[in-house]
């Protein structure tokens, strides 16, 4: 896993949520982190989704997943709607 | 309104107690989330995209001033301020912290309200007219076998793990304000010309995938054997209802299937046998003091203003345009009912702040004797208020943002939460509902119009009831991107009608001009005293369809 030549489209990141409080995080490589921008980038999804559970038993989170992220963008972004809204919060209110 | 005696509290204590250990033992990992996750379910408990959900029943969508104060307190502390009023006349809090729903619902047990049976394969909340007790047209009061059935199916060991989710709806009027033709079972309250109380019952109504409108299964139950009719219903269901496939799971696909005939005949076997057994319906002793909960309150006005109806209706435009249309006739001369619209123009449906609900709270207990009504449609109504108090009840509720005079107007608009919130959606509703809400914000606009029903659903799980609206939303996903089917001619009253999809579906930049060319063909096209309905069942698709996709 390394965050440089990584192909377009391929690109993954882990997501999930916290079991205390429902609240979205990321995997950042070592911990998990409400910022979308400190996820870890991988195209080895396999060794992305070993790596990061690994690290769950500790966080106590649920709907782990792994979902397709645009990050030749200056901003990590997530490909689809419902993950964008997942990053940011509701468009409708904050 | 019922109120609740000791049995209830206690079994509220108990549940409220259970809970807080099923938590406490998933947080300290005795417990798999798989083996939790239906125990959060039976208590309301929903993950969405961004946190969890609770859903609090409000049975037949009546609740007190005290109750609204302690939705606003919710909304307050465990929260982000505000509570959102859905299709199922319940409350949803949208933020609440898993470590904090024990405390929740303890708060909620404290006001007589729970979550239990608002998730899961089982009874949910019996859905009623919210003019229930005062409609002019009502036949009799829907409440208290609503409350009847809330009893009888509440923790119904029987059907605590039915093949699929199960709605009933009640109306105590001809005109059908609660939707029942679309709800598992519909009861329609029905006398005779000996002045016999019974019902018409429907079964097999929904929506969802495969949207269907219910059909009589008996023209008329007497009163005396709802429960019995309704448990063999529900037995015959959970015998023979599908659990092979989800999709295929709900009672009307089993109607749909088998025909109504077979279903009746089945049902009528399960009944006689019910009925030898002679212990489901309920006594008359029983019955009665459920009734008794549910007896006219005393309208011993006394009014609380000086200034005259007649003349502020005349000298104050505003005050006339919110009478004119979300104010309903009431049985007592002198009073009427008041909706709430919870639709300010660019707001989100349904959704109303804690501050908000404080200062309603005060204001029924001023002007309608501390009750308030939830809404299928996201409104709330005032159902006791004095016509002298109109103008000083309208100043009130203008000055907290309330007093929105759209109530059945273009403006008043049923949204799910879609995308914005909910996990199971393709695309988003609330802002649909906000544009098209801005883009008719003129509210002369929006009268020269008519009776609009528009309802905008973020997936074919239809929360929003889009089939039945006149004009009917449905968000899909197309290719990873949003997009939005677009039907006309849905009804969900007596008339009721499933509307039917106008052609290929819109983007997300196309679907507000698509409704606003609808609407203005309709103008165009609409004969004397026509609303939209009655111009699409006369002309049908095609004048619309025209000019969508010429
Ligand atoms: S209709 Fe679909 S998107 Fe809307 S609330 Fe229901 S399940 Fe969610």
């Amino acid at each position: 896993m390394n965050k440089s030549n990584i192909k377009p489209l391929a690109q993954q990141i882990m997501t999930a949520n916290r079991l205390k409080d429902g609240t979205v995080v990321y995997f950042t490589g070592s911990r998990w982190s409400t910022e979308i921008h400190e996820a870890l980038v991988s195209d080895d999804n396999e060794g992305l989704e070993k790596e990061a559970l690994k690290n769950i038993e500790n966080e106590d989170l649920i709907s782990v997943e792994l979902i397709k992220v645009d990050a030749n963008k200056s901003q990590l972004a997530p490909l689809t709607m419902r993950e964008k809204i997942r990053s940011t919060g509701p468009t409708i209110r904050c | 309104m019922y109120q609740y005696d000791a049995y209830d509290h206690n079994i509220l204590a108990q549940r409220t107690a259970e809970f807080r250990d099923q938590v406490q033992r998933r947080l300290d990992g005795e417990l798999t989330e798989e083996e939790f996750r239906p125990m959060r379910l039976a208590n309301g408990v929903y993950l969405q995209l961004h946190a969890y959900m609770l859903r609090v029943a409000i049975p037949y969508g009546t609740f007190t001033s005290n109750q609204l104060r302690k939705f606003a307190y919710i909304g307050r502390e465990y929260d982000r301020g505000y509570g959102h009023f859905t299709t199922r006349q319940n409350i949803q809090f949208n933020w609440p912290k898993l470590i904090d729903i024990p405390d929740i619902l303890e708060d909620l047990a404290s006001v007589e309200m729970h979550a239990i049976q608002t998730s899961g394969n089982c009874i949910r909340n019996t859905t009623a007219d919210q003019l229930a007790g005062v409609a002019v047209d009502e036949v009799a009061d829907p409440r208290p076998y609503a409350e009847i059935i809330r009893q009888w199916s509440t923790l119904h060991p029987e059907f605590a793990n039915l093949p699929r989710k199960f709605k009933i709806a009640i109306t105590g009027s001809e005109h059908d304000r609660a939707a029942i033709k679309f709800h598992d079972i519909g009861l329609e309250i029905k006398k005779t010309d000996q002045g016999n109380i019974g019902f018409k019952v429907l079964v097999g109504g929904g929506l969802g995938r495969t949207p269907i409108i219910g059909s009589v299964i008996k023209g008329f139950l007497p009163e005396k054997h709802l429960l019995s009719y309704l448990e063999a219903i529900l037995r015959a269901y959970n015998l023979d209802g599908r659990r092979d496939n989800k999709y295929k799971a709900r009672i009307k696909i089993l109607v749909l299937e088998n025909g109504i005939e077979t279903y009746r005949e089945t049902v009528e076997k399960e009944w006689q046998e019910i009925l030898q057994e002679n212990y489901t319906d309920l006594p008359i002793a029983a019955q009665k003091l459920i009734f008794k909960h549910f007896e006219p309150p005393e309208y011993d006005h006394k009014p609380k203003s000086i200034i005259s109806f007649d003349d502020y209706y005349k000298d104050q435009k505003d005050f006339a345009r919110w009478i004119n249309n979300n104010m309903h006739d009431h049985k007592v001369v002198g009073y009427a009912a008041i909706t709430i619209s919870l639709k300010p123009i660019g707001g989100i449906p349904g959704d109303i702040s804690s501050n908000q609900m404080d200062t309603l709270a005060g204001l029924a207990d001023i002007y309608s004797l501390g009750e308030i009504r939830s809404t299928h449609e996201q409104n709330l109504v005032l159902a006791h208020v004095h016509k002298d108090d109109l103008p000083a009840l309208w100043r009130d509720l203008d000055a907290i943002d309330l007093a929105t005079p759209n109530h059945g107007l273009v403006s008043d608009i049923i949204a799910c939460p879609g995308l914005d919130y909910c996990a199971l959606a393709n695309a988003r509703s609330i802002p649909l509902a906000q544009e098209i809400s801005n883009r008719f914000d003129d509210p002369a606009r929006a009268e020269e119009i008519g009776e609009l029903k528009i309802k905008i659903s973020g997936c074919i799980n239809a929360c929003a009831h889009h089939h039945v609206g006149h004009i009917g939303i449905l968000g899909v996903d197309k290719k990873g991107k949003e997009a939005y089917q677009l039907m006309l001619g849905g009804s969900a009253n007596e008339n009721a009608s499933i509307g039917k999809i106008t052609g290929r579906g819109f983007s997300e930049n196309e679907i507000i001009d698509a409704i606003e060319t609808v609407i203005e063909t309709y103008l165009k096209i609409r004969n004397d005293g026509e609303i939209f309905i009655d111009t699409y069942n006369r002309l049908g698709m095609e004048p619309f369809k025209e000019v969508l996709y010429d």
